[in-house]
């Protein structure tokens, strides 16, 4: 059966459009099944890691509602790592600009680039922007879930 | 019981190494030449941070007492700079006393390196 998933496709253009947004010293925008920073996968820090997250919701409307046919959500961790050591100043503000971005990208946006579904929207969960296990492991890490309402053809 | 006297063990240590510690303080950095630390072996694990996973080094020093100095207290947050030739410095996460009775020997050091 050919053809390609949406989710595939979402976490593709997701990848995409952050690449676009030509963030200040971030090159490495890296798509991935589960979120790390092994040498194989990263080549440096920072990096933008993008995941699936969690599971898939599927929403469902009333009887006399078409807007919940077919209709999944399907969410995205985006996680930020940058070299902390631990400093609470060094690139504090770099950090916190890539995430506004990327919020501002995003939130209430249709991703008109998606063809195996109509992806109308996209809900924002901003997580934690400094975690604080991972600051003691000398990273700063950041990030957010993106949350794609996906309308699906059935064939 | 007579008192066992370990302050000065450190002396008969083989392994040692020279680093230096630099206990970082919000009014000025403070840094100690260390002579004869010992370095623990160093382990890695990918710990899960949200929902991600991250390797990780850890290890352990061993600062003497009387090399540290009584005046100075190590905290987590201090540091241990190795003496290679590239210097690698250890963030401290967390310190344990180890004495004998009330002699103190010295300071057991949970480290991390810093990530480049």
């Amino acid at each position: 059966m050919a053809g390609t998933s949406a989710y595939n496709q979402i976490i593709d253009e997701v990848s995409t459009q952050i690449t676009a947004l030509s963030l200040s010293g971030l090159s490495n925008v890296v798509k991935m099944k589960s979120s790390t920073i092994r040498k194989k996968e990263v080549a440096g820090l920072p990096a933008c890691l993008i995941s699936p997250f969690g599971q898939p919701v599927m929403i469902k409307g009333d009887a006399a509602d078409n807007i919940g046919v077919n209709l999944i959500q399907y969410p995205v961790a985006v996680l930020l790592v940058q070299v902390g050591n631990q400093n609470q100043t060094t690139n504090f503000d770099r950090l916190a600009l890539w995430l506004e971005k990327i919020v501002m990208e995003f939130h209430h946006k249709e991703v008109a680039a998606v063809t195996a579904g109509n992806v109308y929207s996209c809900d924002v969960s901003p997580r934690e922007t400094f975690q604080q296990d991972a600051w003691l492991d000398n990273l700063d890490l950041g990030g957010l879930v993106l949350r794609f309402p996906c309308q699906l053809t059935r064939s | 019981m007579p008192t066992i006297d370990i302050s000065n063990d450190y002396q008969y240590f083989d392994n040692i190494e020279a680093v230096t510690l630099t206990l970082e303080r919000n009014a000025g950095d403070t840094t100690v030449a260390i002579t004869k630390a010992l370095r623990g072996a160093k382990s890695t694990a990918e710990l899960s941070r949200m929902g991600a996973r991250f390797a990780t080094d850890s290890l352990t020093f061993f600062l003497p007492g009387n090399e540290v100095g009584s005046s100075n207290n190590v905290e987590p947050g201090d540091t241990i700079t190795d003496g290679a030739s590239t210097p690698v410095v250890y963030t401290i996460l967390d310190v344990s006393r180890v004495e004998a009775g009330s002699i103190l020997s010295g300071y057991k050091c949970s480290v991390t390196p810093e990530r480049t």
